[in-house]
């Protein structure tokens, strides 16, 4: 094995193992940690598979940015916090459907893109600039779109979490 | 290009063998004598009052993460743009002046709202009764605030 | 690249009003908050204008294929920012007497239309997916809006909640998609890539296909993905549960009839037994709940899901032969905006009532021939036309979707040409119960209701639009026929 899978394997067993940790969890402080370690390992493989930007882009706003809005939304709502409190009766129903789907999916990847063909890693290097052509030349439309997504997210974020002088 | 993380590996490796270190290292070593006042929350210097769990944060404090992850994204934005500033001319530059005069109307639309404010409302009845008692044992307090906080609540989802 | 600046007029004229709509509300006080309707209704009409001059003007490509302005799209555009106009018209009283923030929300309904103008224009699966997020994000802030209310807090969770997870699931099949197609993202591109692929790949395009399927599925509230929407609808504002059943729903339907008939046009001996297991499913159970329903808005939203059924019967019908697909697409668009017109019709009506009975239960309707003639005569009109009986438009349009089931032949177009038949009779009851209580029935409180002039005015353009249809059903099939899509059928 070469170090990059190295590198793979302790990323997808650190990743994975956190994934679960983050639904186990008893405490939803210690979930939204664990998630932290999850997207860390998700962007660990990004930057193994040669997109750069884009795993630094999942370190900055995912651990940076999202998690923190976790950790906000827990102390402004005052998540309860302990055992059976996040729990529900459906959880072996959804474990079901859970191992279900990811069995298949992996069964359908692993026939249509065998591991064993997989090209090195090396071959392929999105850089920070390929992806800045990409963006504002072939996709301006997405990206102003999403500036107006970002702008009604927030807009109706402050509506409701706004406090009512009026009513 | 990945034999540059090489350096940024190491420094992870050795930043959580730090940590984990320290912790078993002073878990082996230090003296293990706990007493109540040692156990409670330091609140500089000050008795305890109660616990901080099921303290509810001003709803202020989200108007603030959510602006912080609207800016945080248009940061991101900015690295590729920056990155290709030269080659993508004026056509950039005014794509990029639009998404940013975008942002900025959010920012004005908070600033109005009052989102910013933060000396006109400070409203939390709650606490300061509590904070203005004598102390008391610490969970009975926390009981208490939990009880105020439901009403509240309910209140809330009566209006 | 190349960007044709007269084909993105429409979204530009949107876009500015947006922006001017949130920056005015800034600086009026609180008592003219309500200006910010007009101004978002002069932007509308600036954009409807913008789409009008582009008629006739050909296909006109921008941003390398990926947004294309043809008749299809045209036709979609125009139909949506009609529908704008008249969610506007609802709103202007409901939201300045309801005590609601009226700016935010004038801002995010016209964000929100904003996505359903590109959406029929997107021919890239990053565009649609963007498109799509940007109808539905805004709508779930808008189902939130009457914050006291904790229905309404429990509607704008739930469509989040819903929303989002199939979300996830149809982006996860975008990606797989790319990957199969070998990096693929125009729909065309996709269309002659999938055509290539076989065995292992060609299975796993299938589960992408399902997954992409289930996203727009749950737009367009088919049964399973139904849950979120009687709910929502109730807990909402009315006028917003009037924009999430027309044009949010039709926006679903758009980027469906585009993923479908072009990108996976080639797969469709896969997909067509699930669409038609869908129609079958959505049709039945929302006929069958709606039967249930003493809840005007719930009965609506139970009738809105009954009706996506028949509309997705039109995917199933897709074959080799162009000349049926032709056919099925015509039926699709047709009768998509006929059921635009009925149920935004069947909303203004309720709108209207709401001002007195604003628990809108089914006997609050009772009487309504005294109380307000127009808005009685107007809804049972809708209702009639809902059901698919004539003299009203919605009778051609269950009509050409029942002729292409049975010209498409083979064992599938007929039975579900019966179905949808068994349905249509069975929906009669429910249809029937309002106009019953508005003729039949007395009003406790036989004093005139007070009706906005534009919810008034809306009721009776829909009215007059819906008898039209029928008595001129040519000119109104004709522009179905023009907007074929491009490379529809290949």
């Amino acid at each position: 094995m070469s170090a990059q899978e190295y590198a793979f394997t302790v990323l997808a067993v650190v990743g994975g193992l956190s994934a679960i940790a983050v639904v186990t969890a008893r405490n939803v402080v210690h979930a939204a940690l664990y998630l932290v370690v999850t997207l860390l390992s998700v962007g660990g493989v990004y930057l193994l598979l040669g997109a750069e930007f884009v795993a630094w882009v999942q370190i900055l706003i995912y651990v940076g940015a999202i998690v923190i809005l976790f950790l906000f939304g827990l102390m402004l709502t005052k998540a309860p916090i302990g055992r059976d409190t996040l729990d529900n009766q459906q959880r072996w129903l959804g474990a079901l459907v859970g191992v279900g789907v990811f069995a298949g999916l992996v069964f359908l990847i692993q026939e249509a893109f065998p591991v064993q063909d997989a090209e090195r890693f090396e071959t392929f290097h999105a850089t920070t600039d390929a992806v800045g052509e990409s963006i504002f030349r072939n996709y301006v439309l997405p990206f102003e779109a999403v500036s107006f997504l970002l702008l009604a997210a927030l807009i109706g974020a402050i509506v409701l979490a706004r406090k009512d002088d009026a009513s | 290009m990945l034999t540059e993380y090489l350096p940024i590996v190491a420094m992870a490796v050795l930043a959580v063998a730090f940590g984990v270190a320290s912790l078993v290292v002073s878990r082996m070593f230090r003296p293990h004598r706990p007493n109540p006042v040692k156990l409670s929350p330091y609140e500089c210097g000050n008795d305890p009052v109660r616990l901080p769990r099921g303290e509810r944060f001003s709803v202020k404090f989200y108007v603030v993460a959510m602006l912080f992850i609207i800016f945080d994204i248009e940061i991101i934005f900015l690295f590729p743009w920056a990155v290709r500033f030269r080659q993508l001319g004026l056509f950039g530059l005014v794509e990029m002046a639009f998404f940013i005069g975008l942002v900025f109307v959010a920012y004005i639309y908070v600033w109005r709202a009052g989102g910013l404010d933060w000396a006109t409302s400070v409203e939390a009845p709650a606490d300061a009764d509590l904070a203005s008692d004598s102390p008391r044992d610490p969970m009975a307090a926390a009981d208490e605030e939990l009880a105020a906080a439901m009403h509240d609540a309910e209140v809330a989802g009566a209006r | 690249m190349n960007i044709d600046y007269h084909a993105l007029l429409p979204e530009f004229i949107l876009a500015g009003t947006i922006l001017l709509v949130l920056v005015v509300d800034v600086f009026l006080p609180e008592r003219a908050k309500w200006f910010a309707m007009p101004i978002g209704l002069i932007g509308v009409v600036g954009s409807l204008a913008g789409v009008l001059s582009l008629i006739g003007a050909g296909t006109r490509e921008s941003f390398g294929g990926t947004y294309v302005v043809d008749e299809f799209a045209l036709l979609f555009k125009g139909f949506f920012l009609v529908t704008a106009v008249v969610v506007l018209a609802l709103s202007l009283r409901y939201f300045r007497e309801g005590g609601f923030y009226q700016g935010e929300y004038y801002f995010l309904l016209l964000t929100s239309f904003l996505g359903c103008v590109m959406m029929p224009s997107s021919r890239d699966l990053l565009l649609l997916f963007l498109a799509l997020e940007l109808v539905s994000a805004p709508g779930f802030l808008m189902a939130a809006f009457r914050k006291g209310d904790v229905k309404s807090n429990e509607a704008g969770v739930k469509f989040f909640i819903i929303g989002v997870l199939s979300t996830a699931v149809m982006l996860f099949g975008m990606s797989l998609i790319y990957g199969v197609t070998g990096g693929a993202t125009k729909l065309a591109e996709i269309g002659v890539a999938l055509d290539g692929v076989s065995g292992e790949m060609e299975t796993l395009a299938f589960a992408a296909i399902l997954f992409v399927v289930v996203g727009f599925a749950f737009k367009v509230s088919a049964v399973p993905f139904q849950f979120w929407a009687p709910d929502t609808y109730e807990g909402s504002p009315v006028p917003v549960a009037a924009f999430l059943a027309v044009a949010s729903s039709v926006a679903g339907f758009a980027g469906l009839l585009q993923l479908m008939f072009v990108a996976f046009a080639g797969q469709h001996e896969f997909w067509v037994p699930i669409f038609a297991f869908l129609s079958i499913a959505t049709m039945t159970v929302g006929n069958l709940v709606a039967l249930q329903q003493t809840q005007v808005v719930r009965l609506l939203a139970y009738s809105g899901i009954a009706q996506s059924g028949y509309i997705l019967l039109t995917f199933a019908l897709v074959t080799d032969d162009a000349a049926s697909n032709r056919n099925a697409f015509a039926a699709a668009v047709t009768y998509i905006l006929i059921y635009g017109v009925m149920n935004l019709g069947a909303f203004a009506a309720t709108v209207a009532v709401s001002r007195r009975h604003p628990t809108l239960g089914v006997a609050d309707f009772a009487g309504l021939r005294e109380t307000a003639p127009v808005i009685a005569v107007g809804m049972a009109v809708f209702m009639i036309s809902l059901a698919g009986v004539p003299p009203t438009g919605g009778f051609w349009g269950k009509l050409l979707i029942f002729q292409a089931a049975i010209e498409r032949g083979g064992t599938l177009g007929p039975a579900l040409a019966v179905v949808m038949l068994v349905n249509s009779v069975a929906s009669v009851f429910y249809y029937l119960v309002v106009p019953r209580q508005m003729f039949l029935r007395d009003a406790a409180d036989p004093s005139r209701l007070r009706v906005p002039a534009l919810v008034t005015a809306v009721v009776a353009v829909a009215m007059v639009t819906l008898v039209a249809i029928f008595v001129l059903p040519n000119v109104f099939a004709r522009l179905a026929e023009i907007s074929t899509l491009v490379g529809l059928g290949a």
